[in-house]
């Protein structure tokens, strides 16, 4: 049996720097591991095992501490040669996130809202639906516009995942409070007198007390629809997730250099008809035989063991053409 | 211009007072100040700066397991110690007490 936490620093070895495996992690490890012997010397096997959670606990919060205060340093400071891809992603990102929402929004309120209720309220409170679909493939593309075929830096790629987790916060805020706020003042509005709230129409943390049984006044949903509010719930969450797993497979993608800007647009609409499509199409058939919360997250899993087996087997090139 | 945050402070107090510490015992010997893993990400700091250097020793025999960094204060870290807690004195003469 291996000394305890050898097998996260062969997988540290991978993705982390000769720095950061020296200063940090096996510090980490050692330390972790002189208390396990010291445990054990003593006759002490439990208090072995609490060492080792407290370790890779310690592990954990090293790594995500050093990960911050390094994007951070980035991000004030990033090199010359970075500039360029990174202001090319982050304005192709947000150009297309804004022709998504207009594509989005436009036909619901040209085509869906009878003309005596068409009002600039009403387009308002429709906006923040379109959101969290237009920031990730905004993000996407911008990232296989700014980065196709460019020999973008680590730094410049964690400049542009930080973005992405930046993305997924401001979604997760949009898709917790925000859009079922809109959505039920959208409905009053139109509808002229007060309505009692859909599963659509309550909040993050509404629909979980409505999960654990406990409805309120003002929600009429029957029981038999805790499935489908189960599903609800944790989609949700997977859709904040989807800007940071769509950025990484785009990042992944962009490392492919002899794909060209054409190849790697055509790939990330595939991926989003993909995402999409499994998310909203095939989640009404796998609903009824897994877990709500497996299907909600099937989609972000897809696309990062995508991520992980493209960025593997780049590396695998990169060492065979040595 | 160099700095010392509070963490860097308490870890070149201990460690001026010592003949050099591991992370762990620095931790132990806090109260509560340092955790445990991220005091490394305070040290390496410190270690870019110049205030302290490390060396890897060697576990006990029949120990077994990785090798731990000793840490000590440089010079610059002992007279920019000195230079902070006189700065603070003079400030704060109730702190000289």
């Amino acid at each position: 049996m291996s000394a305890p936490g050898m097998r996260i620093r062969q997988i540290a070895t991978r993705w982390c720097s000769a720095r950061t495996l020296e200063r940090l992690i096996d510090p980490t490890i050692a330390d972790m591991q002189a208390e396990c012997a010291d445990a054990v010397r003593h006759g002490r096997p439990w208090h072995c095992r609490r060492m080792r959670l407290a370790g890779y606990f310690s592990l954990v919060r090293v790594v995500v501490l050093h990960a911050c205060l390094r994007t951070v340093e980035i991000v004030r400071d990033p090199n010359e040669r970075d500039h360029d891809p990174i202001r090319r992603s982050l304005v192709a990102s947000t150009l297309t996130m804004l022709a998504g929402t207009v594509l989005l929004v436009l036909p619901f309120v040209v085509e869906f809202v009878p003309s005596h209720l068409r009002r600039p309220e009403l387009t308002l409170l429709v906006i923040p639906q379109a959101l969290p679909l237009s920031i990730p493939v905004g993000l996407m593309f911008g990232i296989l516009w700014g980065f196709g075929r460019v020999s973008a830096s680590y730094r410049a790629r964690a400049v542009i995942v930080s973005c992405a987790v930046v993305a997924s916060f401001v979604s997760f805020l949009l898709l917790a409070w925000l859009v079922p706020a809109a959505n039920q003042a959208y409905r009053t509005t139109v509808s002229g007198r007060s309505l009692a709230k859909g599963y659509r129409e309550l909040s993050l943390t509404e629909l979980r007390t409505v999960l654990d049984r406990q409805v309120g006044e003002s929600i009429t949903i029957p029981a038999r629809t805790k499935p489908l509010l189960a599903f609800e719930y944790h989609k949700r969450w997977a859709l904040a997730a989807a800007p940071l797993s769509l950025a990484l497979f785009a990042v992944a993608l962009t490392r492919r250099r002899r794909w060209g800007r054409t190849a790697l647009l055509m790939a990330g609409g595939l991926a989003i008809f993909g995402y999409y499509f499994v998310m909203y199409s095939a989640m009404n058939t796998l609903r009824e035989m897994l877990w709500p919360i497996a299907v909600a997250w099937l989609p972000n899993l897809t696309f990062l063991l995508l991520s992980l087996a493209l960025a593997r087997n780049r590396d695998e090139q990169a060492r065979l053409a040595v | 211009m160099l700095t010392l945050s509070a963490k860097e402070l308490l870890i070149l107090e201990m460690l001026v007072h010592s003949k050099g510490l591991y992370g762990l015992q620095l931790v132990d010997g806090s109260r509560g100040r340092l955790k445990r893993g991220t005091v490394y990400v305070t040290l390496g700091r410190m270690e870019d700066k110049g205030f302290i250097t490390s060396t890897l020793e060697d576990p006990p025999p029949g120990a077994g397991g990785m090798p731990r960094r000793l840490y000590v204060p440089t010079a610059l870290g002992r007279r920019m110690l000195a230079a902070w807690t006189s700065g603070v004195k003079q400030l704060v003469p109730g702190f000289a007490r």
